[in-house]
């Protein structure tokens, strides 16, 4: 029987997803069930990069994200939801992203410059909602929170009708 | 109206409503209707979440959308692997009895056949031997087809088990009927390091020319996330869950931005070395130049490698961004083997920024080719007796007119007086008439099996196939033959048509041994239902097949070295042509390929009688009566034998020059052996003529015959 071994190879995506993974720990460290449920994230995004598996990083986004509704439920602060919010996607992001190299290309092949884009391109969109969701949070009146939820609700059905 | 018709007003709805409340808060003074609002949100968000969770778990395969894998040739199976995955895709339901009894017939057949051979015994005896369970001391083998083991139309447990046991048993029960170890040797076993390494492979089955854009599917499910934190965030009066909510609805709203981009690409591509030797090492230089105005943020490329090359050094896949005017250029290094490898074609996938959505393409690309014409050698085989009625160089059972004295016969009224034995008068006081040899020109047909059951290997690394061994085998007996004076022709049995008429002379050796080279017949690549099905009916090509535009010329021309190339095919039926460049074609009056469609030659239900009566229907009126035929065949089937024994029922002396393809190192590689040897002795008992041999695997090696 024959046995397909595969190479393994540090990327910048995957140093990006860790490091994202982190920043949500970091971001969350002020609860403790938040942290211990970001540390399990951290532990499963770097067992699904090093078997290359796309639900173990996926599950690990969706738990870094539910350390993050912890801490926000809590005791979290604005910039730390924030914070680790996008991290937890952008973890998710960069580790689903290097997983897709892996396996189109080998080994020996440089890919800094797509990731780079890449990972460019997923921070501007993280900082640019980072920055609008701060600025609406501190801008609408006081009780305002159901403004917000039809505001989100709106722009989740229109993201998804406005594009075929 | 379709779900998007309705849910972009309730979208606008509900950003307006969002807009009004957060503008004046206390707009909305109802709290039941607060609360309806509220609840809403609720059940959507919840909603989404189970969406959002079943699409994950739903959602497409790894697989899809991937870049293809090239450099490696097909995985070509090895005898009677097919026999084990049907054993393990078999249950132990009532459902799978018909199947599971299938399987059983035909290693009861086996056994039966075996032990009749070994014992010396009719098959009859043999056969209540087996069913009464005492031909082998293993009780798994026995028990399939005796006692609780045997047909069922039930739940039948261990049935794999039983099947592995069997087959063992019976190849067991051969080599020790034949002393005879297993020759096979297992090259990562022996220590002998084996080039080329096991990958997954992962095809594009576009043409090219074709693009297809879909989504990837990355951020499914993180629209359903947004709503889902929202849900929670008002169930725990949390303002803050509910904005984290704003990362999910950035993110979808991102990935539905932009669509991959088309790729506008100019390609270039350099090969060291066009008419390499087998093994020797070819470079591949492709460039890959943006020639549109859009940033490419994500371009992926495979080069298409022609089945057969197999990439040694560096990858013909790349992955970068590229801006408009900017090139890429990727290297690799192929080993060379028999065969025209037209280099004709690129796969690339797009994707955009975000890499939400991807285009996978294969662009035509200008062509560059790779021949790789092996030495052949000369082989020689005896023949039939069988001959033309031309004089000739070979000794056939004839006398006549030639020089060489044959034997000696009564005096018969009406012999010329010179033929008179004196000295056996003088001796005997009897008249006696001499005999001369009458050499005759011989006519042969060479038949190469390119059947799809015929695409198998001994050694699923090293991956050469039978096909390839035939063909290599084939050019040396074509040579051989040749210059033994012979008449020589050329045939492929399969979906594929190739038939050059008998002929002689250097120019008739050359196009014959180019078409050994590069018709498509004898490809690397196993014909499939679509290289038939696709033909127009007018008899179109293939893509990969004999240019259809190459001017045809009618057989029955003589040669330029003074050689003749005689016309076989009887009036009316179906044209041979021979293209300028040599490769043979049929053109436009052949229908009917000679074959089904089916690749699935390996299937036992059909009847192997007709299937060689429909794969010799077309080959089978081009071959004059007077042709001795011989047929290079693994043997992998039943059909291959019906084939052998057909030819030879239609009158013609054949030979069946078979090389053993079969593995040893498991039980149904090894029972596949066997049952290859029983079509040998087969065939050798309807009075065929059989040479068998051992092939190296090395794909770069010749025939490695030794008749």
């Amino acid at each position: 029987m024959s046995v397909v071994v595969r190479e393994h190879r540090l990327r910048l995506s995957h140093g990006l997803a860790v490091a994202a993974a982190l920043a949500t720990v970091a971001a969350v460290r002020v609860g403790m069930l938040g942290l211990v449920a970001g540390f399990g994230g951290v532990l499963l995004l770097v067992t699904g990069l090093v078997w290359r598996s796309r639900g173990l990083v996926a599950l690990a986004g969706v738990g870094l994200f539910g350390a993050t509704v912890l801490v926000a439920a809590g005791p979290g602060s604005l910039v730390a939801t924030l914070v680790g919010a996008f991290g937890a996607v952008l973890a998710a992001d960069f580790g689903t992203f290097a997983l897709g190299i892996d396996r189109d290309v080998d080994p020996s092949v440089a890919t800094t410059r797509v990731e780079a884009l890449h990972a460019v391109g997923s921070l501007t969109v993280a900082l640019l909602a980072g920055g609008l969701g701060y600025a609406l949070f501190r801008s609408v009146p006081r009780g305002s929170t159901l403004g917000v939820v039809a505001l989100l609700f709106a722009a989740a059905v229109l993201a998804a009708v406005l594009r075929p | 109206m379709n779900r998007r018709h309705l849910l972009l007003p309730v979208g606008v709805l509900a950003a307006a409503a969002g807009v009004a409340l957060t503008l004046r808060p206390g707009l909305v003074p109802s709290p039941w209707l607060t609360s309806g609002f509220v609840l809403g949100v609720w059940v959507v968000g919840l909603v989404g979440a189970g969406v959002a969770v079943l699409a994950r778990l739903t959602g497409e395969a790894d697989d899809t959308g991937r870049l293809p894998t090239a450099g490696e040739r097909p995985a070509y199976r090895v005898p009677g692997d097919g026999l084990a995955d049907r054993t393990a895709a078999v249950g132990a339901s009532g459902r799978d009895a018909t199947e599971r009894d299938r399987i059983r017939d035909r290693l009861h057949d086996a056994a039966v056949a075996v032990l009749a051979r070994r014992e010396g015994i009719d098959e009859a005896d043999a056969g209540d031997r087996v069913d009464a369970g005492d031909w082998t001391d293993d009780d798994d083998a026995a028990a399939l087809f005796s006692g609780t083991g045997s047909r069922h139309d039930h739940v039948e447990t261990g049935f794999a088990r039983r099947v592995d046991a069997a087959a063992a048993a019976v190849a067991d029960l051969f080599d020790a009927g034949v002393s005879v170890a297993a020759e096979h040797t297992d090259a990562s076993e022996a220590g002998e390091e084996v080039p080329g390494s096991a990958t997954e492979s992962v095809t594009l089955e576009l043409d090219p020319g074709e693009e297809l854009l879909e989504r990837s599917g990355r951020w499914r499910g993180v629209q359903g996330l947004a709503l889902a934190v929202t849900a929670v965030g008002i169930l725990v009066g949390a303002p803050l869950v509910i904005l984290s909510g704003v990362v999910g609805v950035a993110f979808a709203a991102y990935a539905r931005l932009w669509d991959a981009p088309s790729p506008t690409l100019g390609v270039e591509r350099v090969v060291s070395e066009t008419d390499p030797r087998p093994g020797e090492r070819v470079e591949v230089t492709l460039s890959v130049r943006n020639r549109g105005d859009r940033l490419l943020p994500d371009v992926r490329i495979c080069d298409d490698v022609p089945a057969g090359l197999r990439v040694v050094d560096g990858t013909p896949r790349h992955t970068t961004a590229l801006r408009p005017g900017k090139t890429a250029t990727i290297s690799y290094t192929v080993e060379a083997v028999r065969g025209e490898h037209a280099f004709d074609s690129l796969a690339v996938v797009t994707r955009d920024i975000s890499a939400a959505s991807r285009r996978l393409a294969r662009l035509p690309t200008e062509s560059a080719t790779v021949t790789c014409r092996p030495a052949f050698g000369e082989h020689s085989v005896s023949l039939g007796d069988l001959a033309t009625l031309f004089s000739g160089r070979t000794e056939v059972a004839e006398t006549g007119t030639g020089v060489s004295f044959h034997s000696l016969r009564e005096h018969r009224r009406g012999d010329p007086l010179g033929s008179l034995d004196w000295g056996h008068l003088a001796k005997t006081g009897e008249f006696a008439t001499r005999r001369y040899d009458e050499p005759r020109t011989v006519r042969v047909a060479v038949l190469v099996d390119a059947r799809a059951a015929a695409y198998v290997t001994a050694d699923d690394r090293r991956r050469r196939p039978a096909v390839d061994v035939c063909t290599c085998a084939a050019g040396a007996l074509v040579a051989g033959l040749l210059e033994d004076g012979a008449l020589v022709g050329l045939g492929a049995v399969g979906p594929r048509p190739c038939w050059v008429p008998a002929g002689n002379g250097r120019d008739h050796r050359e196009r014959l041994l180019r078409t050994l080279t590069s018709h498509e017949a004898f490809g690397w690549g196993p014909p499939d239902p679509v290289t038939v099905d696709a033909r127009s009916p007018d008899g179109e090509q293939s893509r990969r097949g004999a240019d259809p535009t190459a001017k045809v010329v009618r057989s029955a021309a003589a040669s330029e070295d003074g050689g003749v190339t005689m016309a076989d095919a009887p009036a009316g039926g179906p044209t041979v042509a021979v293209s300028d460049g040599g490769s043979a074609v049929v053109d436009e009056q052949s229908g009917d390929t000679g074959e089904s469609a089916s690749p699935d030659e390996h299937d036992a239900d059909r009847d192997p009688t007709e299937t060689a009566k429909t794969l010799l229907a077309d080959i089978g009126t081009r071959l004059p009566a007077d042709a001795q035929v011989v047929f290079c065949t693994p043997l992998a089937d039943d059909a291959a034998t019906a084939v052998g024994r057909q030819l030879h029922a239609r009158g013609h002396d054949v030979l069946v020059a078979s090389p053993d393809v079969t593995g040893g190192d498991t039980p149904c590689r090894r029972l596949a052996g066997v049952e290859r040897r029983l079509r040998l002795d087969g065939l050798r008992r309807d009075g065929v003529t059989v040479h068998e041999w051992t092939p190296p695997t090395d794909p770069t090696a010749d025939a490695g015959w030794s008749v």
